[in-house]
């Protein structure tokens, strides 16, 4: 009985040395220092990947990018050089491009930086330097100087939402439309 | 008929000339927007509707095609239809002209306007005014359907209906055609006046129904009254009376 409360003893201790050195490391000390800067949380990272909804059998968008980096608990996912599709339920989709983008796993909602432009089925363009997909009727908001250009409307301002059609837009700020003129 | 030579009526006759020039020169309002011409909008913020093509817009609201600029504080545009509604001080400009209003509305790609609520169409010192006012651009058609009154600094001619044929250079005022001028000491009425200012060098003034001039209490009157603006001559049909208050 006393040889097996020592075994059961000894495991403890060697699971408690192997959990501490894990989680403090060989420098455990150097990252207790205050001028080496704390480290973030090492994030899983695909390459090359997609990541994709799907309600009812049927996809709402995929994601790929150049890399896709999630947080441990996979909450937050970070793109690089996203390339996104968004499907409708006509068979149109929307095809959008941006050089950074963050999804919140749990709300769906996407955030992207960087040179934005999106595509829709009908060739309407939409590009800015920021803009987020979310809120419920999910919409695309457009920031910072945004352009819609639509057959021969082009309609510009600080802020625009839009669904994914890039068909029903408001602008906010400095609205602009231009159209007509077209010859035929 | 009876052909009244000579007779002095030239204040009348250059009030006559001047009020109907100026009904022309009014309608001149804006030069007919190509068809082609874009139309930019701009304001506070704008919804559209790409499906129906329907474009709200709100708060500071500009409208512009060619040389033609309307602003508002509300307005609506569809792109589809090419007819616009423009609400809350409206007011049109184009060139050295003004149309103020409530409310206008556009068609046919702002090839039509119609004003109302206190419609007010300005160039230079003259006014017309009138409830609504209607205006066909490609034709140069202008019309105040009711109560229109044309104002300039020497004189004011009130009508139930003004109608402007551009082109022709021609004018109508319908229905209690009321001509009044301080300046000229000239005051005419009759059931209808028209200016023809063509062929050029016949240019006339015709008032039918029921027409009486006044001037420095000397009364003409008749059942139609020809005013031969570049003869300064009057011709008269009907029954027709001349009355000379001695000065």
């Amino acid at each position: 009985m006393k040889k097996n409360y020592l075994i059961i003893i000894c495991v403890i201790v060697i699971l408690a040395g192997g959990l501490y050195y894990l989680l403090a490391g060989p420098d455990g000390d150097q990252a207790a220092d205050p001028q080496t800067p704390a480290q973030p949380a090492a994030n899983l990272t695909f390459a090359g990947s997609s990541i994709i909804e799907e309600q009812d059998g049927r996809r709402l968008w995929e994601l790929s990018a150049d890399t896709i980096e999630a947080e441990p608990d996979g909450k937050i996912v970070y793109l690089h050089n996203l390339k996104g599709v968004f499907y409708q339920e006509n068979g149109e989709k929307m095809e959008i491009i941006a050089k950074r983008a963050v999804l919140d796993a749990k709300t769906r909602d996407i955030s992207m930086e960087g040179d934005i432009r999106a595509t829709a089925s009908d060739g309407a363009v939409f590009t800015a330097p920021a803009a987020s997909w979310g809120g419920e009727p999910k919409l695309f908001t457009g920031t910072g100087g945004v352009t819609l250009i639509r057959g021969d409307t082009v309609i510009t301002g600080d802020k625009i939402l839009t669904d994914d059609k890039l068909e029903k837009i408001k602008v906010l700020g400095k609205a602009r439309v231009l159209t007509g003129g077209k010859t035929e | 008929m009876i052909n009244i030579k000579r007779i002095s009526w030239p204040a009348a006759v250059a009030m006559l000339l001047a009020l109907l020039v100026s009904t022309g020169s009014l309608m001149a309002l804006a030069a007919a927007p190509a068809a082609n011409t874009p139309v930019e909008i701009a304001a506070e913020s704008i919804e559209y509707d790409a499906a129906s093509g329907l474009m709200t817009a709100t708060g500071g609201v500009r409208i512009t095609q060619g040389q033609a600029v309307m602003t508002g504080d509300r307005a609506q545009y569809n792109t589809k239809s090419q007819e616009g509604h423009l609400t809350g001080g409206v007011q049109a400009v184009s060139q050295d002209a003004t149309l103020t209003a409530a409310e206008v509305k556009t068609y046919n790609n702002n090839t039509r306007l119609v004003a109302w609520g206190g419609a007010v169409l300005t160039k230079g010192e003259q006014r017309l005014t009138g409830p609504r006012i209607e205006y066909i651009t490609t034709t140069q058609y202008a019309l105040v359907p009711e109560n229109a009154k044309i104002e300039m600094p020497d004189g004011t001619m009130t009508a139930n209906k003004i109608e402007a044929f551009i082109p022709e250079n021609r004018a109508t005022g319908t229905g209690s055609v009321h001509i009044v001028s301080p300046a000229r000491k000239l005051d005419a009425i009759a059931d209808t006046a028209t200016y023809y200012g063509e062929p050029q060098g016949q240019s006339k003034v015709v008032l039918s129904g029921n027409a009486r001039a006044v001037q420095d209490g000397n009364i003409l009157t008749g059942e139609t009254l020809t005013l031969h603006l570049d003869e300064k001559a009057m011709g008269a049909q009907g029954r027709t009376k001349l009355v000379i208050t001695p000065q």
